[in-house]
């Protein structure tokens, strides 16, 4: 081997430490950001699971086990589809007029229990952003009461009868009218 | 002196090789070695990958994820990780407060996600502002949807489209295609049906089959490729290769030979019952 070609592999050698180096370097860079603790949300359960809150819910409406609930799009289905589903939604809604400045996404979401029974039914409304936001409260209780009175629910037979399930529906709403049912 | 040259070279892919392993041993997810001993980064790396032990969107998971935000509130991944049971349940509010966290501190890594779900929410404004942000601002080379199946300027592309620009989602599409010129191997399965849909919905009826035709070589087994063919030929009032491909695209659909159909395109999502209503019995 020539001395030529040596040195190259020690420049070579060389090269790849100081690029080394250099990745620890830039690694190590340091970014302010100031993170306000309140932002984050923090629960002290599982997150498919909604604890029972007196305002809102049956005392009789009983979650088996907490821990396991199965929040997969598609372990809980409606029979006939998706595309029924959506027909079924989108049937039952009545535009009103007080509803027009409202443009955004209202989510609702329910869980089905262990006795095969919906319950634990909340809504949010939201900007197209994903910030809350403040929808007629009549707007809010008649989609909520849409998806309540939607009872052609089947579970997954893989997960057995007895298995519980979050589900949640997500209405686009324009100017007041339903756009799109996300599912 | 051939001989020397190719020890030479054998050397030289050699070191290049150790190098490209230790920047991935480095910075891949799952080495917290990369931030200094007793660091809040360190702490809140550690406590992260011990939380995605866990089931996601378990109890143990998200309190070891507030406990490492609470020791290292500069690590990004641990408000990514922690958003991610959040946008799955429709817990979009805090899923968005989580991500937003994490993009404010390492926007290169997390635009994405935020932009993906934006997209297949319909929220077009917002996800064009997020990946315009990405390519343009941050220069971002590729970066794919979280399965891994379309890159993000495919979803850019037809966010422009949605929004009414169907020119500038060509281009965006076109501009991902250009990548592949020195990067064969980065190209999706789906890259030529979404340019197409793009040209169809352009009016540009030839480069939409054109490309359709391409799609049909990577894979043949997909069915709205077949259906969008059916439109073209029903538009160019070729009726019998329409109702060919129609066809086609319903034994597909029913999973026939193998046969699929995908729901990864919002608007343009081929409906079975589209299909079924455009056959002719």
């Amino acid at each position: 081997m020539t001395i030529h070609k040596m040195k190259n592999i020690y420049f070579l050698q060389t090269c790849y430490i100081l690029l080394l180096l250099c990745s620890f370097g830039c690694s190590s860079e340091n970014k302010v950001v100031l993170i306000a603790k309140a932002e984050i949300p923090s629960r002290n359960h599982d997150l498919s699971y909604t604890p029972y809150d007196a305002k809102f819910d049956n005392p009789n409406y009983i979650i088996c086990d907490s821990t396991g609930i199965s929040s997969g799009r598609n372990r809980l289905q409606y029979i006939g589809g998706t595309n029924k589903l959506r027909k079924d939604i989108t049937s039952k809604y009545v535009y009103r007029p007080d509803y027009e400045p409202f443009t955004g996404y209202i989510v609702i979401r329910f869980l089905v229990n262990c006795e095969g029974q919906s319950g634990r039914y909340r809504v949010q409304s939201l900007n197209l952003d994903f910030s809350p936001s403040n929808a007629p409260s009549d707007l809010l209780n008649h989609t909520t009461e849409i998806v309540k009175s939607l009872d052609n629910w089947t579970k997954s037979a893989v997960n057995g009868p007895k298995k519980e399930y979050s589900k949640f529906i997500n209405l686009k709403i324009t100017n007041g009218k339903i756009q799109h049912v996300l599912l | 002196m051939a001989r020397f040259n190719m020890c030479y070279y054998k050397k030289l892919c050699f070191l290049l090789l150790i190098f490209i392993c230790q920047v991935l041993f480095l910075f891949g997810q799952g080495n917290c070695l990369i931030y200094a001993e007793d660091s809040g980064e360190r702490k809140a790396c550690e406590l992260s990958y011990r939380a995605i032990e866990y089931r996601q969107g378990s109890k143990e998971s998200q309190l070891l994820f507030d406990k490492a935000i609470e020791v290292g509130p500069k690590y990004a991944w641990v408000y990514y990780q922690k958003s991610v049971p959040f946008f799955k349940r429709g817990l979009f509010a805090e899923g968005v407060n989580l991500i937003n966290k994490a993009i404010e501190l390492e926007p290169q890594n997390y635009l994405y996600y935020r932009a993906y779900w934006y997209f297949y929410n319909r929220s077009y404004e917002f996800c064009i502002r997020d990946l315009e942000a990405l390519y343009t601002v941050h220069k971002d080379f590729y970066t794919a949807i979280p399965s891994g199946e379309l890159e993000m300027r495919l979803l850019l592309a037809m966010a422009y489209a949605q929004s009414g620009d169907v020119s500038k989602g060509i281009n965006w599409a076109l501009n991902l295609m250009d990548t592949y010129k020195s990067q064969p191997h980065l190209k999706g399965f789906y890259d030529h049906f979404c340019l197409g849909i793009l040209y169809y919905q352009n009016n540009q009826f030839d480069l939409a089959e054109a490309e359709f035709e391409k799609q049909l070589m990577v894979q043949d087994n997909f069915a709205d490729t077949y259906y969008y063919l059916g439109l073209i030929k029903e538009k160019e009032a070729e009726h019998i290769a329409a109702q060919g491909y129609f066809k086609q695209a319903l034994a597909r659909m029913n999973q026939e030979h193998g046969g699929y159909s995908l729901n990864f395109f919002t608007e343009f999502n081929t409906k079975k019952e589209d299909v079924e209503k455009k056959i002719i019995n």
